[in-house]
Parts: structure tokens; C-alpha cells; sequence
């Protein structure tokens, strides 16, 4: 599908760290900020390589903008809904990162919303393993805190 | 997108030991959720977990404190999220559904909100807590209603 080659003269060949090439118009690149600027810096006959954004999270990116720009205000919701269910942890993680590269900003709004819904009863161990997050507290230190916030923690999911 | 103003915050941002240095954006691409990112998604999360998540790292303890912080997330989680609060006047009945991140921080009432929390997270009254809050917390209680929500 995105990957198919497109006919139109000016579209935008984007490289992936797997090697897959992408081509896409320029309506949908311009909506991932960190290509737009880079059409902007070089020729946009140049294919663009995006190291650390793989195949996988790129199409994702793709299908939401195609698909999202193709449907109806009433349908957008549900798309999303859909979008964002078919989705595992892991690749929810990587497209975030992916997304926060490239600026997409559609995705930079509803991705927080979904993550948030997802995390939120979720413990201190769990996040820190899926932000990928250096616990800097010394146990002293996060000791003292746990005293202090332990009337929040009623009601803590099992990892 | 929100950006923490207090300058020691960005010292603690370090903590987020993963990130390379800046440079090239291009080639240097962060293999992390970006700190604005992890921004946005807290400010979706309610204030109740958002306490818990001070004690993940020190940038987020920072972040969870700072007061910008604290106004982003009211103006973007109150759509989601009202307070349901009632009080009787001889304390005898007493209910809490949600309340902002702000009113946990203010120093003046966090006291009385903390044990109101407290009452609230058991799912039941207890008539000793009430009684033990300072005489005029009935009044400035309907203060922070009248002022955040």
C-alpha cells in the first residue's frame, strides 16, 4: 500500500533504518514536521533516510494520516479507537518514540490520550520498564517519598 | 506544548539517562519517548496516579511538582474529570470523586486534602478524621471549589 511507488512526479521518497524505501505525497509528509523541515533544507528529490524509524512504524504513521484524512469527521473516532486497539505495548512504545521524532503531531495528540488510559493505575516498576527509565533515587530517598505519597497507592494494578 | 520553566528542572531532566546528546536531529535520533511526549501523556493521567509517578525518577518528581505543570494538566484533564465533593454541615456524609493537581500542591490546604483523599480512597467515612481537620477547613474547602473547578 505506502509502499507501493507513486506516480506522482513529487513525491517524497523516504528511507527507513530496515532499508524499506517509502514514497509519500507531500500533503503527508508535511504533516511529520522533522521531513517537512528537511524538504525545506534539501532538494526534495533526495531521499530522506530516517535512521531509528523502522518499516513497521512508519506505515503505521502513513495509515493513520491516509487513513484518518479519508474518512469522515463522524468516522475519524472510530478509526482511531481502532487504530490505537490494534496496537501492542511494545509497539505502542515504539511508535511513540517514532512519532515524537517525527514531529507528527496529529499522532502527538491522540497517542498521549491512549497511553495516558493505559498507565494509569499502573505501578512505579511498570513505567519505569516501559519508558525505558533509570530509577535516580537513592532507596533512601525513595523510601522517604513512598512514605509521603503512601495514601495514593490504594488500588495499584499487579504487573 | 508545555515546557518546564523552573531552571533547576532542566538539570533533572538528565535523569532520563538514555538520552544522547544534542546534535544532529537527523542522525542522532532519540531511541527514547521524548521528555515533551512523556509531558503530555502525565497530563492525561489523574492526579491520584500522577502522586504515585513522583516517585518513578527525579525528572518526573520535578515535573510532577512544577506548578506550569500542574496548570497544563488542569486545563487538559478537568473536561474529563469533575469533582464530586459533598459535605453536610454536622460532617456526617462525605464524597470525593476527583480534584485537581493544583489543590494537592497548595501548601496551605494540601493537609486537609490529602485526609480528605484519604477518606476517599477507603470508600468510606470516617467520623474521627473529619473531626480532627481545623475548624475552618469547611469554608476554605468551598474556597478551592469556588477557585478551581
Amino acid at each position: 500500500m505506502a509502499e507501493k511507488a507513486s506516480e506522482s512526479s513529487n513525491s517524497i521518497s523516504l528511507n527507513t533504518v530496515d532499508g524499506k524505501i517509502f514514497k509519500v505525497s507531500p500533503t503527508i509528509a508535511n504533516q511529520m514536521q522533522t521531513i517537512q523541515s528537511l524538504i525545506k533544507a534539501y532538494d526534495s528529490s533526495r531521499v530522506i533516510s530516517l535512521p531509528h524509524v523502522n518499516a513497521f512504524h512508519l506505515s503505521k504513521i502513513i495509515e493513520y494520516l491516509e487513513g484518518k484524512s479519508a474518512t469522515t469527521v463522524s468516522a475519524v473516532k472510530e478509526f482511531e479507537a481502532q487504530f490505537m486497539k490494534d496496537l501492542s505495548l511494545k509497539q505502542l512504545k515504539g511508535l511513540l518514540i517514532a512519532v515524537g521524532y517525527l514531529k507528527v503531531n496529529e499522532l502527538l495528540e491522540l497517542m498521549p490520550k491512549t497511553v495516558a488510559k493505559l498507565i494509569e493505575n499502573k505501578s512505579v516498576e511498570f513505567l519505569r520498564k516501559f519508558f525505558g527509565i533509570v530509577n535516580d533515587f537513592t532507596p533512601s530517598e525513595e523510601a522517604k517519598i513512598r512514605e509521603e505519597i503512601a495514601w495514593a497507592f490504594d488500588g495499584v494494578d499487579e504487573d | 506544548m508545555s515546557q518546564i520553566s523552573d531552571g533547576h528542572d532542566n538539570n533533572n531532566n538528565n535523569s532520563l539517562k538514555n538520552e544522547p546528546p544534542h546534535g544532529d536531529s537527523l542522525h542522532a535520533p532519540p531511541p527514547f519517548i521524548p521528555f515533551e511526549v512523556i509531558t503530555e501523556i502525565l497530563s492525561r493521567v489523574p492526579v491520584k496516579s500522577l502522586i504515585q509517578f513522583k516517585c518513578v525518577c527525579k525528572s518526573w518528581k520535578t515535573l510532577i511538582s512544577d506548578s506550569e505543570f500542574a496548570r497544563k494538566h488542569l486545563s487538559t484533564i478537568h473536561h474529563h474529570h469533575n469533582l464530586l465533593l459533598t459535605i453536610n454541615d454536622n460532617f456526617d456524609n462525605l464524597l470525593i470523586g476527583s480534584y485537581s493537581l493544583q489543590s494537592v500542591f497548595e501548601t496551605a490546604i494540601s493537609n486537609q486534602i490529602k485526609k480528605l483523599l484519604r477518606v476517599s480512597g477507603r470508600g468510606m467515612y470516617e467520623k474521627r478524621q473529619v473531626q480532627s481537620l481545623s475548624p475552618n477547613y469547611h469554608m476554605k474547602t468551598n474556597k478551592i471549589l469556588q477557585m478551581k473547578f
